[in-house]
């Protein structure tokens, strides 16, 4: 009951009208940063961050947890309407999102994802009260070799996303792999594939792979076609989701939260993986793995609430031993230090106002969230009655002056572009451009967890079969890639029976 | 397409005379400078990092205590191990409106490939403030209670695991030249970041590695980390229990420097003027504060001593850098 | 169709070789397991796998298998060219320029080409681009974009003159 005395405390500063109005304030530049075709969160806190030095830290911390969830959300709207996802965790958002937006029930799949995450937030905020204690031992456990059992898990399940040809999804998946290993070797210190280029020694940025193939790939190739994008937008109804919605909903919903939760617990991991191992799983379990990909609406609210989920999840190992759960927390972090506070197992103890104020606000911020955004939905679907000549324009200035604030790189402006061809190409032969994102993401995580497993073995795979939770991951790892080769060979015995 | 040619021609043919008037003013006043518009304080890394905090409180400083005239806008130019930024501060060549922040990197950047061709005896130093030092340390549960223990273990043929961020970052200098000293060997082991090198430190999965003590001391406090050694010439007031590697006969001294550098070819007048606004940057109570938030030593090196430390620095670290394999090729 | 992919099974072919190539150059820099080069060199044979069937593939299968279209017909083909020639100047101009004004030469060439040839629309749409990307980024957010000539006159920080 102690935390529950202390979320009350929680309350009573986070309600201070200051804070709510920074709360409010975080939320609201959030979302319209995020809504931004181009823009997504990573942009927007690194735009905001610098200007909020100077506020109080339990302030400044609520406005950027505002605006981090405000952004994040603001993401799902581009996901949706315009296919643009603002960050890697929101591309799985597009697969299904997008195409209910062009059946005309983009209104229907932005409430969807509002509740879901809506949903989500509230109960990871409650788990993280209840159990983060316990829970961050287990994180702890996690090194490389279990980083790495989890990451092949994902790995083995991209290729499955997309319908269409495995070939070309294997292809893609191999390409964005190769892709994520350009950059400065941090095993060894070495430059490789850079072409001596000092701006490709961080790696080519996730962001500019992702706005380049969906955002601005699609309107070359709307360019080509000049077609206005055949949305229906005259059987718009409404945000809520009817009794069926949520009768397809509900189950993705509960699973994408605690799938989320635990996943963002595991420092390093975060709400990409979350996002799509829920769409994976839904996919797997659904009795109609065809709808998906055509705007199925499982596969928008189940990683919609494990991708909010894990932001709770993530401020586990952040607020109880001042490790950052994920990039964002990883720059909330620095922003803790920026203000003075030291990060560390002590800050429940030491600055239990500020903990709680922010762990508190955090659910004020899904509720203000939630209200504005079922209030703004019809306002936002008004974005696709912009005529072609206007949007495409502002797609593309937005995309442009989005990736450059990033990292105020001119450099990723012009990968940009030339990623936005890769993706024009890529739609034109049918290449799936989901796997390619994700393994961008996905391939520097594996090959740094496989590779520092087998310096601390000293290069001996013993430490791949010796350890409890890794050997778990990579059986379930197999089971994923074995799945569909098993359904194969049931359904081809029963069409065997039926004809026999 | 020739008339628009023409009339930008004519645009930035105005904008130059009337820049280089502005600028022409300058040496007429003689030796004193005033900055007449906003100073970019450009950081070489993203936000949130060390080099970072650092300029965003020297910056608003400037700003608050009006130290300068004129705003210190902030500029963030991550990328190529700050090989990115250094390029775009190299570009406002003879132009003093342009700060830079620098730390240990920005030094190695120039040993290392990262930075081809700009190293920073390219640019014009103005001061160091700062040094940040290094702790090394243990997870509680270890069975190294000391550093003793622990090069003791390392020289029985133990796999000793020191975790920290890239080859030929800091920390893997830091790890070299101990071993180099004590003449033991460590599996060094590289993660991305301090977040994740901790993470690993608490699992148990690595034996011990390095930080800069605001990172590190509430988990000392806590009892989830212990320390071994400090890295520093003296012992800090904060751990006053903790020796330093020179105490066990290991000598090494090894820090972080916070300075600020500017573009090349700045006049001399500008970098006199810098220095003194420095000096009172240092003298502030907010600077005071987070030189004791941060636990670190402040220390004035005026642009000659800052280049000399620069050098030396760089000539300690290269041999090390070489040994690591990541030495620039000739 | 057909053919087109088996151009494109070709290149990656080909790419997935040069990269196989480069990443083999790259020195070994670990003690245990894999060095730096082990990935891009094994991702990059993978590669080479998947484009070769797909090569194969595309040879073998009849070309009723495949959608007819790929090619785009000549006007498409143009506006697409369009947009690209927008992308380079933009990114050639954005130096000496700055960005608010090439991102407002980018917009006047894609309005029209996504289908409005009225002019005051164009050069209206172009300004509001120009003061739009400086005001909201530049002043507002304080993005530190690039400006170019218009360094003096549009200054991102301080007064505006």
């Amino acid at each position: 009951m102690e935390a529950l005395q202390q979320l009350m405390m929680g309350f009573s500063i986070a309600i201070t009208p200051v804070n709510l109005l920074y709360c409010l304030l975080g939320t609201i530049a959030g979302t319209i940063i995020g809504a931004l075709p181009g823009i997504g969160p990573s942009a927007g806190i690194s735009i905001l961050l610098p200007l909020t030095f100077g506020v109080n830290p339990t302030s400044a911390m609520i406005l950027m947890a505002g605006i981090y969830c405000g952004a994040m959300y603001g993401g799902t709207i581009t996901s949706v309407l315009i296919n643009l996802p603002g960050e890697a965790s929101s591309v799985m958002t597009t697969l299904d999102g997008y195409q209910m937006a062009l059946q005309g029930r983009a209104g229907t799949a932005l409430g969807m994802a509002a509740f879901g995450s809506f949903i989500a937030g509230t109960v990871s905020v409650i788990l993280l009260m209840l159990v983060a204690v316990p829970l961050v031992k287990v994180a702890l456990s996690f090194g490389p070799p279990e980083y790495f059992a989890l990451m092949l898990m994902g790995l083995t399940t991209i290729a499955g996303l997309s319908g269409g040809s495995a070939l070309k999804a294997f292809l893609v998946t191999f390409l964005g792999l190769l892709v994520s290993t350009a950059g400065m070797d941090a095993l060894s210190g070495h430059p490789r594939l850079t072409f001596d280029f000092p701006e490709l020694l961080d790696g080519v940025n996730f962001l500019v792979v992702a706005v380049g193939l969906f955002g601005i790939g699609e309107v070359l190739y709307t360019a080509e076609k000049t077609m206005k994008l055949e949305f229906v937008t005259t059987t718009i109804k409404g945000v809520w989701p009817n009794r069926e919605d949520w009768r397809l909903s509900w189950k993705p919903i509960t699973r994408g939260t605690f799938m989320g939760f635990i996943v963002g617990v595991l420092p390093g991991a975060g709400g990409t993986i979350a996002s799509f191992l829920s769409y994976a799983t839904e996919k797997k379990l659904s009795r109609h793995p065809e709808r998906f990909g055509k705007g199925a609406i499982e596969g928008v609210a189940g990683p919609e609430s494990a991708n909010n989920s894990s932001t709770g999840g993530a401020m586990v190992p952040l607020l109880t031993l001042g490790i950052p759960g994920s990039g964002t927390t990883a720059i909330m972090l620095g922003a803790l230090m920026m203000f003075g506070l030291q990060p560390g197992p002590l800050l429940f103890q030491k600055n239990p106002d500020f903990v709680w104020g922010v762990i508190a606000s955090m659910y004020i911020g899904n509720v203000m969230l939630l209200i504005m955004n079922i209030g703004c939905i019809p306002l936002f679907v008004k974005i696709l009655k912009i005529p072609n000549f206007l949007l495409m324009p502002l797609i593309i200035v937005f995309s442009t002056v989005g990736v450059y604030a990033v990292d105020n790189s001119p450099f990723d402006v012009g990968l940009l572009y030339i990623f936005s061809i890769v993706g024009y190409l890529m739609r034109k032969f049918d290449l799936p451009p989901a796997p390619l994102v994700l393994s961008v993401v996905l391939g520097p995580m594996v090959e740094r967890a496989l590779r520092q497993s087998l310096s601390m073995s000293l290069g001996s795979y013993d430490i791949f079969y010796t350890r409890p939770i890794t050997v778990g991951l990579l059986l379930l790892a197999f089971a994923m890639i074995l799945w569909p080769a098993v359904g194969w060979f049931r359904d081809r015995r029963r069409r065997g029976a039926d004809a026999s | 397409m020739k008339s628009s040619v023409c009339i930008i021609r004519v645009i930035v043919l105005a904008l130059l005379t009337v820049s280089s008037a502005v600028l022409s003013m300058g040496p007429a006043e003689a030796a004193s400078f005033t900055p007449n518009r906003p100073i970019e304080f450009v950081i070489f890394a993203s936000p949130g990092g060390g080099s970072s905090i650092f300029a965003e409180v020297v910056g608003s400083i400037m700003e608050k205590e009006k130290l300068v005239p004129v705003p210190v806008p902030r500029v963030y130019k991550p990328g190529g191990s700050q090989a990115v930024g250094m390029a775009y501060l190299h570009e406002k060549k003879g132009i003093p409106y342009y700060f830079g922040s620098t730390s240990n990197s920005y030094v190695t950047a120039g040993l290392t490939g990262a930075s081809k061709t700009i190293s920073h005896k390219d640019f014009t130093d103005i001061a160091i403030l700062a040094f940040d030092e290094m702790v090394i340390m243990t997870r509680t549960e270890s069975p190294y209670k000391t550093f003793e223990d622990l090069i003791a273990a390392a020289k029985a043929g133990k796999n000793i695991k020191w975790g920290g961020s890239n080859v030929g970052g800091s920390d893997s200098i830091l790890a070299a030249m101990i071993g180099k000293a004590a003449g033991v060997k460590f599996n060094y082991i590289a993660f991305q970041g301090g977040g994740d090198v901790n993470a690993a430190l608490l699992g148990g999965h690595i034996d011990v590695a390095s930080a800069n003590p605001t990172e590190v001391m509430q988990q000392f406090e806590g009892k989830t980390m212990r320390p071994l050694a400090l890295a520093a010439e003296q012992r800090v007031a904060e751990l006053k229990g903790l020796r330093t590697l020179k105490e066990m006969g290991i000598n090494v001294v090894f820090n972080t420097f916070r300075g600020i550098n500017a573009p090349p070819g700045i006049p001399a007048e500008a970098v006199a003027y810098y220095e003194q606004v420095t000096k009172k940057v240092m003298d502030t109570a907010a600077f005071k504060k987070y030189i004791s938030d941060n636990f670190m030593t402040p220390k004035f090196l005026n642009s000659v001593e800052t280049r000399k430390r620069y050098d030396k620095f760089a000539q300690e670290t290269s041999i090390i850098l070489r040994e690591l394999g990541v030495v620039k090729k000739k | 169709m057909k053919r087109a992919e088996q151009v494109l099974g070709l290149v990656l072919l080909l790419f997935a070789v040069y990269i196989g190539y480069e990443s083999s150059l790259i020195e070994a820099g670990a003690e245990f397991g894999m060095g730096p080069g082990f990935m891009p060199f094994w991702l990059s044979v993978g590669l080479g796998i998947t484009a070769a069937a797909l090569l194969f593939r595309a040879v073998a299968l009849p070309a009723s298998r495949f959608a007819t279209a790929f090619y785009p017909e000549k006007a498409g083909a143009l506006r697409v060219i369009l947009v690209l020639a927008g992308y380079l100047l933009a990114i050639v101009l954005m130096k000496p320029l700055g960005m608010p004004i090439s991102l407002a030469i980018l917009t006047a060439i894609t309005v029209p080409v996504f289908g409005s040839r009225n002019w005051k629309t164009i050069a209206l749409t172009a300004v509001l681009t120009l003061f739009g990307v400086y005001l909201v980024f530049g002043r507002w957010l304080g993005v530190p974009l690039p400006m170019g000539i218009l360094e003096e006159v549009l200054p991102i920080y301080g007064p505006i003159y």
